[in-house]
């Protein structure tokens, strides 16, 4: 069994169902990304993963521990970390105090450490940790909005589009940074718009259409594949 | 010298009271403006709240009174003060339990959870009319005056003194020892940045393990301690009058929003515009104009802009006309 199995996934907000017999599952240390046409479900079959949907059928088992009727808080101590798409960092508070956020549920004293990782790996949030996250730019605010998820210490963290509105350079800069993550050992599952880019650093790949799994494979053998080329990367 | 007689006047009839006055209601703002950071309603029944806090003071006060203690020149009502505040907190936690945990917990609209307010002021009101009756109360004992008139004429040379109340003075300092608390303890500790965190993105803050019933709590804790402070405080400085703290959500509720609300500094800037524009507008400056024009001349009338019996009117202009110009207040806050 994978470090998350999330399988046969199937169920929606309340009305009809938006995802069928959905199948998503990451190893430690891998990076798995969800991508496919708008509408696919993918946002959805991540707050699934997460809890914040109603699942009719399916489990979710991570790290070998079933956390299907688990509330969306309830899991974060479990080891997941969920950065949304939207208002994913506190605006009014410094990019310090965002990480003291992140790192609430702890009780260890090596949060000081774990900080010093975070500007390690952003040192942009370093320099600017004493001002407030709603005046950065759109770059830098993803990146505190990773950091603070990487300061709970997860062991899954979940992305929901992290490049929306970002320029292509900041974007490549992000994906070297998730590929870094990966690298310490995280399991990592990422939704993603732009497709082919987030492809070429995954793992694997999954590719939903309408609620259901079209394609599953690497990604190197996804991008292969003509006729995901075709239908999703747009040639 | 005419000119500063003039000053001394204005300082001892609108500044020093104004001072006083702000402070009063910079308690009260902070706690609605907290109440409506959290919570995400405006809460009508502060003002009973604060009514009801100072009604405890007060019944404990009169108690010690009576068992012969006493920590004069201060009054008694400092020592008892504890006892009020605790008592606020009771009220404002058995309220939130019994009554508005029920709403939020069907995720109730925040004009629901101001109208079930109204019900909780209503029910706090009848609460103190039963105990306390609805008659004035005077419990302020001690020294009176800091400076009296006469001293104060005699120190400055002048014709006009400054007086300062000892409740004024006990005010101010109050005030600010709360606040810089308060301020702190928003900043520093752990709990305070949960409540801004929560305050600022409520979904966020349960995805980093914030628990919300908590942080409602802590809420309910510091706005029902500051009611409990501001009412004994005007209590001091007036009297207690029951039916005054209904006509004082104006004013409060005015400085809350101007200030901008859920922004805590904008609350107390907010308070003291409020106080410094009713005391001035109601403030008859025939005395003052006196000393500055020429020599033997006076005006007619009374140069008072707004009768006090119309003072409120004041916090209900600033009220309408911030809601008019710039609904966010003067510091950013959230648009109701």
């Amino acid at each position: 069994m994978s470090f998350l199995s999330a399988t046969g996934m199937t169920g929606g907000y309340g009305g009809s169902d938006i995802l069928h017999d959905c199948t998503i599952t990451v190893e430690k240390g891998e990076i798995a990304v969800v991508v496919g046409p708008n509408g696919a479900g993918k946002s959805t079959a991540m707050k699934a993963v997460f809890g914040m949907l109603n699942l009719r059928e399916g489990s979710i088992v991570l790290d070998g521990k079933d956390i299907t009727n688990l509330a969306p808080q309830e899991r974060v101590p479990e080891g997941m970390g969920f950065v949304p798409q939207n208002r994913n960092v506190f605006v009014s508070m410094t990019v310090e105090e965002n990480l003291d956020m992140g790192a609430f549920i702890r009780k260890d004293d090596k949060i000081e450490e774990t900080k010093q990782q975070i500007f390690d790996l952003f040192p942009i949030l370093g320099e600017k940790r004493n001002q407030p996250a709603g005046e950065l730019s759109g770059g830098q605010r993803q990146q505190v909005a990773v950091g603070r998820a990487l300061m709970t210490q997860p062991k899954l963290l979940m992305l929901d589009e992290p490049t929306a509105g970002v320029s292509p350079i900041v974007m490549d800069e992000l994906f070297d940074k998730i590929v870094e993550v990966a690298r310490t050992g995280v399991a990592i599952l990422m939704v993603e718009q732009n497709a082919r880019q987030a492809l070429e650093i995954a793992d694997h790949g999954f590719v939903l259409v309408q609620g259901r799994n079209r394609f599953t494979d690497t990604g190197e053998a996804l991008l292969a594949n003509e006729e995901v080329r075709r239908s999703f990367l747009g040639g | 010298m005419e000119i500063l007689n003039a000053l001394a006047l204005f300082t001892n009839f609108v500044v020093v009271p104004a001072t006083a006055y702000g402070a009063q209601l910079a308690l009260g703002a902070l706690g609605v403006t907290l109440i409506f950071g959290i919570l995400r309603f405006a809460n009508f029944a502060h003002g009973e709240l604060m009514s009801f806090g100072t009604m405890i003071t007060i019944l404990v006060t009169w108690f010690l009174q009576n068992m012969g203690v006493s920590i004069a020149p201060f009054p008694t009502a400092l020592l008892a003060l504890p006892i009020g505040v605790l008592a606020a907190i009771s009220m404002a936690l058995v309220m939130d339990r019994m009554v508005f945990r029920f709403y939020r917990k069907q995720r109730s609209n925040p004009i629901v959870f101001a109208i079930v307010s109204v019900g909780v002021m209503f029910l706090i009101a009848g609460i103190i009319r039963i105990v306390i009756g609805p008659a004035d109360q005077s419990f302020a004992d001690g020294e009176r005056f800091i400076i009296g008139a006469i001293d104060s004429r005699r120190a400055l040379g002048l014709d006009e003194g400054i007086a300062i109340k000892q409740s004024q003075l006990i005010t101010v300092v109050v005030t600010a020892i709360v606040v810089a608390w308060l301020f702190w303890f928003l900043q520093k500790t752990r709990s305070g940045k949960a409540m801004r965190a929560y305050s600022d993105d409520e979904d966020l803050a349960l995805l980093s393990g914030i628990n919300p019933e908590r942080v409602v709590m802590i809420c309910w804790v510091i706005a029902a301690a500051l009611a409990a402070i501001a009412g004994t405080l005007y209590g001091l400085d007036k009297t207690y009058k029951p039916f005054i703290f209904l006509q004082i959500l104006l004013p409060i509720f005015a400085a809350t929003i101007l200030g901008g609300i859920g922004q805590p500094v904008g609350a107390i800037l907010g308070a003291f515009i409020v106080a410094f524009s009713e005391v001035t507008v109601t403030y008859a400056f025939k005395k003052f104009l006196t000393y500055l024009g020429p020599t033997d001349w006076a005006p007619d009338g009374l140069v008072q802009l707004l009768s006090t019996d119309y003072k409120f009117a004041v916090s209900f202009i600033i009220l309408v006309a911030v809601l008019l110009i710039r609904p966010t207040g003067i510091i950013r806050g959230k648009v109701i």
